[in-house]
């Protein structure tokens, strides 16, 4: 399989059947990272359709100083939030923890109840309750596992500033989590 | 760095030996601390198992189509001489050996009864002409300009911006 430098080399002497090739590799995890800050699917197809145009018109700047992934989810991340900034979305942010699920007497050990259930989904329901741009930030950090350097290249926050944010989203979200387990083991009841 | 903290960084395997220490003690002692960290690697684990969303069927195909078809297209460039062109000086080139040749052959003919021997006899005197006078050195200058040309064509036509 070709790597990316030869499939950008090619691209740039014209042949845009290997810029496909790029697209239909970056495809799913753009469209990841537009979806997860807009959370609408025509919004985020449309963002990211956008980031892949932009990043074939400026491949020629491309100086290859980072990975071609970071370079292209960074211009897929400044698209997604300029859409969303355009629809000025007010989406619920992790820090108002209030309007989570109530916190119900402590029965069983959140742990017990994770196992039983489906965790992935309750994981998902957690980051779907993120601010649009959190939620973006673990996707980067777990499903793309673009490392805190990368992150921050992509979206411009300092590295501490990531790291700070990635274990305070962590807590809140296992805080979230167990929250929510507990709640439905109380309605069960 | 607080406990919590230390948590998350030992389920994700980033601690250094003396944090990783310090955690296995903690956990040896604290039955919550244990907990904690079933928790957050059901967590961990659950982050690291996202799938991907998936862009319609039609996606690729529609950034395809929003490209902009000429802007790293090949740029073939065109040959300096237009064809006619290479037809005439090929012409030329061929009639100017064919002439050669044929002088040569028929520099002695031996019957001068033949039809064609005043053909002949006219081609003999204009080669004589054409030799003694400047005409020839004139004709192997511009002969010499045009392969030039010629070879710098092929030469320009094969460079990189070709595919």
């Amino acid at each position: 399989m070709d790597n990316d430098q030869h499939l950008i080399a090619a691209t740039l002497r014209g042949d845009q059947a290997s810029y496909r090739v790029l697209v239909e590799r970056y495809q799913d995890y753009v469209f990841t990272v537009a979806f997860k800050v807009l959370r609408n699917r025509e919004e985020a197809e449309e963002a990211a359709q956008d980031a892949f145009l932009k990043a074939y018109r400026a491949l020629a700047s491309f100086e290859q100083r980072s990975k071609f992934s970071t370079w292209l989810y960074q211009i897929a991340w400044r698209a997604a939030i300029d859409r969303q900034r355009l629809k000025k979305l007010s989406k619920q942010s992790i820090d108002d923890e209030k309007s989570f699920l109530q916190i119900g007497d402590l029965e069983p050990t959140p742990v017990e109840l994770l196992q039983q259930k489906n965790t992935k989904k309750l994981v998902q329901q957690a980051l779907d309750n993120m601010k649009p741009e959190d939620a973006a930030l673990l996707t980067l950090y777990y499903l793309q596992e673009q490392s805190v350097k990368e992150i921050s290249g992509i979206t411009g926050l300092t590295e501490s500033n990531i790291k700070v944010k990635l274990f305070r989203l962590r807590d809140s979200l296992k805080n979230q989590l167990s929250r929510q387990l507990k709640t439905e083991v109380k309605d069960l009841l | 760095m607080n406990t919590q903290e230390l948590l998350w960084k030992y389920a994700e395997g980033q601690c250094s030996g003396h944090e990783k220490d310090e955690v296995e003690k903690l956990l040896a002692s604290d039955e919550n601390a244990k907990d904690e960290l079933r928790l957050i690697q059901e967590i961990h684990a659950s982050l690291s198992g996202l799938e991907a969303e998936q862009p319609s069927m039609r996606f690729a195909q529609n950034v395809m189509e929003s490209l902009p078809k000429k802007l790293y297209a090949n740029i073939g460039i065109e040959p300096l001489l237009p064809s006619y062109l290479k037809v005439i000086f090929w012409s030329i080139l061929s009639g100017i050996f064919i002439i050669l040749v044929f002088i040569s052959k028929t520099r002695n003919p031996t019957n001068k009864e033949l039809p064609y021997n005043y053909l002949i006899n006219e081609s003999i005197e204009m080669a004589t002409k054409l030799i003694s006078s400047d005409m020839l050195l004139y004709a192997v200058l511009i002969f010499i300009s045009l392969a030039t040309l010629a070879i710098f064509d092929r030469f320009l036509a094969r460079g990189k911006f070709t595919s």
